[in-house]
C-alpha cells in the first residue's frame, strides 16, 4: 500500500514543492530551511495570504500531540511540540489534503521523515484454520491496513488448526461453511463452527475453504448477531481484493458494528477491491471498540 | 425504479439464470453470464457440477436481489448494478444489455 501511495502522491507533491521553492521533498535540516522557520503559528508572508492562513491553522494542529503523534525525534529543525517551518506545513497539508486523513501517519513520514509510530492499541483476535484452508494463520496485511487507517494493531491470539475430521464434524464433509441467508439467522454450522476457540472479549476469524454461496467472507457483529459470539469468516485467497483487505473488512464490520457498505470506494469498508482507508467517523468507532484495547 | 419494464427484464433474466443452475442447464447459463463469470461459477461449483449448481442456486434464490439504489433504468442504459443477498455480505452483480438481453458481465463476491 505504501508504494501505491507513494506513487500517487510523488507528482502531485513535487509540483507543489516546486511552487513554494525549487527544494525537494525531504525534510533539511539545513540553515536555509531553517531560515524560513515560521514563529508561534505566523507566516512569512505576514499571515495574510490564504495559504499562509491555511499553514498556521495546520502548526495549530501539529502541535497538539496528542492528535497527531510525537513529533519527529531527528527534527533539527523543529523541537518537539514547536511550530513546524512553513515549507514543511505547507507540504504535509497538501499530503493529507491528497491522500486523506486516515494517512496522516504516512504522510508525516514521508513529509518530515519521522518514524512510524508504534501503535499503543491492539486488537487481538483468535484464529482457527479449518481443513481445507489454504492460508495462512498471519493477520499481518490486515494490521497493517488498520495501522495505517486507525493506528492500532492486529496481534494473533490463539491459534489452533483442525484437522479433517475435527473440520468434518463442524461444517460437513464439503468442508464448505452453510452461509447465512438473513442477519441474526445463523446456520447450524455457523453456530457450532463459532463456538470454538473463545476468549472473552476476543474475536475469533475462521479460515475456511469456501462459504456455500461463493461469498469471500462473513462477519458476525454483535447487534446484528446477538446469539453468536463476535467473529468473522474467511474464505480461501484475497483476490480479486487487495491483500489483507477481506479480514480487515469482516472485522471492520464487527468493530463497528454494522453490516453497512459505504459508497465511497477508497473505503475498507466499501465492496472495492482497493479501498482500504477509514473515514474519520469510522475511524474513530473502530478504535473505540471494546475489542480494541 | 422496482417495477419498470426494465427492472422486469432484469428480475427475469435473474430467474433463467437461476433456473439453468438448478437444472445444469449449461448452455442456457453460458447464454446468460460473460465467460469469466462462467469461470468463477465453475471454481466455486467444482468445475460446474450439477448438485453444487442446484445448491448454488436454492440459495441464491432465497437471498434477495435488487438493482442498486433501486433507480429506475433510463431507456438505453447498457449495465446496471444489481446487490443479492443479506445486509452484511452482499455480492455485486453488474449486468450488460447484449443484443439477446441482459447478461452478467461481472460478480463480485459479497464480503
Amino acid at each position: 500500500m505504501i508504494a501505491t501511495l507513494a506513487r500517487r502522491a510523488s507528482p502531485v507533491l513535487s509540483l507543489t514543492a516546486q511552487g513554494v521553492a525549487p527544494a525537494p521533498l525531504q525534510r533539511q535540516a539545513t540553515p536555509s530551511a531553517a531560515s524560513e522557520q515560521v514563529e508561534d503559528g505566523a507566516c512569512a508572508c505576514g499571515g495574510g495570504c490564504p495559504r499562509c492562513a491555511g499553514a498556521s491553522s495546520l502548526v495549530a494542529k501539529l502541535a497538539d500531540r496528542g492528535q497527531f503523534g510525537e513529533p519527529a525525534p531527528d527534527a533539527g529543525v523543529t523541537r518537539p511540540g514547536a511550530p513546524l517551518p512553513y515549507r514543511e506545513a505547507t507540504e504535509l497539508a497538501e499530503c493529507i489534503r491528497i491522500m486523506g486523513e486516515a494517512n496522516t501517519a504516512y504522510c508525516r513520514q514521508e513529509v518530515l521523515g519521522e518514524k512510524p509510530t508504534v501503535p499503543q492499541r491492539k486488537l487481538t483476535v483468535n484464529v482457527t484454520k479449518l481443513d481445507g484452508s489454504t492460508r495462512s494463520t498471519s493477520v499481518a496485511d490486515a494490521s497493517a491496513i488498520f495501522r495505517a487507517a486507525a493506528d492500532f494493531s492486529i496481534e494473533p491470539g490463539k491459534a489452533e488448526t483442525l484437522n479433517r475430521t475435527e473440520s468434518e464434524a463442524l461444517i460437513g464433509s464439503d468442508l464448505t461453511l452453510d452461509e447465512y441467508s438473513s442477519v441474526g439467522t445463523p446456520t447450524a454450522e455457523e453456530t457450532a463452527l463459532t463456538a470454538r476457540n473463545r476468549s472473552v472479549g476476543t474475536i475469533t476469524v475462521y479460515l475456511v475453504k469456501a462459504l456455500s454461496a461463493g461469498s469471500h467472507g462473513e462477519a458476525f457483529w454483535p447487534s446484528g448477531f446477538p446469539t453468536v459470539p463476535a467473529s468473522v469468516v474467511i474464505k480461501n485467497g484475497d483476490s480479486p481484493f487487495v491483500a489483507g483487505k477481506p479480514l480487515a473488512h469482516e472485522l471492520g464490520h464487527v468493530l463497528l458494528d454494522d453490516g453497512s457498505h459505504p459508497a465511497e470506494v477508497t473505503n475498507l469498508m466499501s465492496y472495492s477491491h482497493t479501498g482500504v482507508g477509514l473515514d474519520a467517523s469510522r475511524m474513530s468507532k473502530a478504535r473505540s471498540s471494546a475489542f480494541v484495547k | 425504479m422496482p417495477g419498470s419494464d426494465n427492472d422486469i427484464d432484469l428480475q427475469a433474466t435473474w430467474q433463467s439464470f437461476l433456473d439453468a443452475l438448478e437444472s445444469a442447464d449449461l448452455e442456457e447459463m453460458r447464454r446468460l453470464v460473460e465467460e469469466s463469470v462462467a469461470e468463477w461459477l465453475a471454481t466455486l461449483s467444482g468445475g460446474l457440477e450439477a448438485a453444487t449448481l442446484r445448491k448454488l442456486a436454492a440459495q441464491w434464490r432465497m437471498w434477495r436481489f435488487r438493482v442498486v439504489d433501486g433507480r429506475a433504468l433510463q431507456p438505453g442504459q447498457e449495465t446496471v448494478q444489481a446487490l443479492l443477498g443479506p445486509e452484511g455480505k452482499e455480492h455485486v452483480l453488474t449486468f450488460r444489455r447484449a443484443a439477446s438481453g441482459w447478461v452478467i458481465e461481472h460478480w463480485q463476491p459479497g464480503l
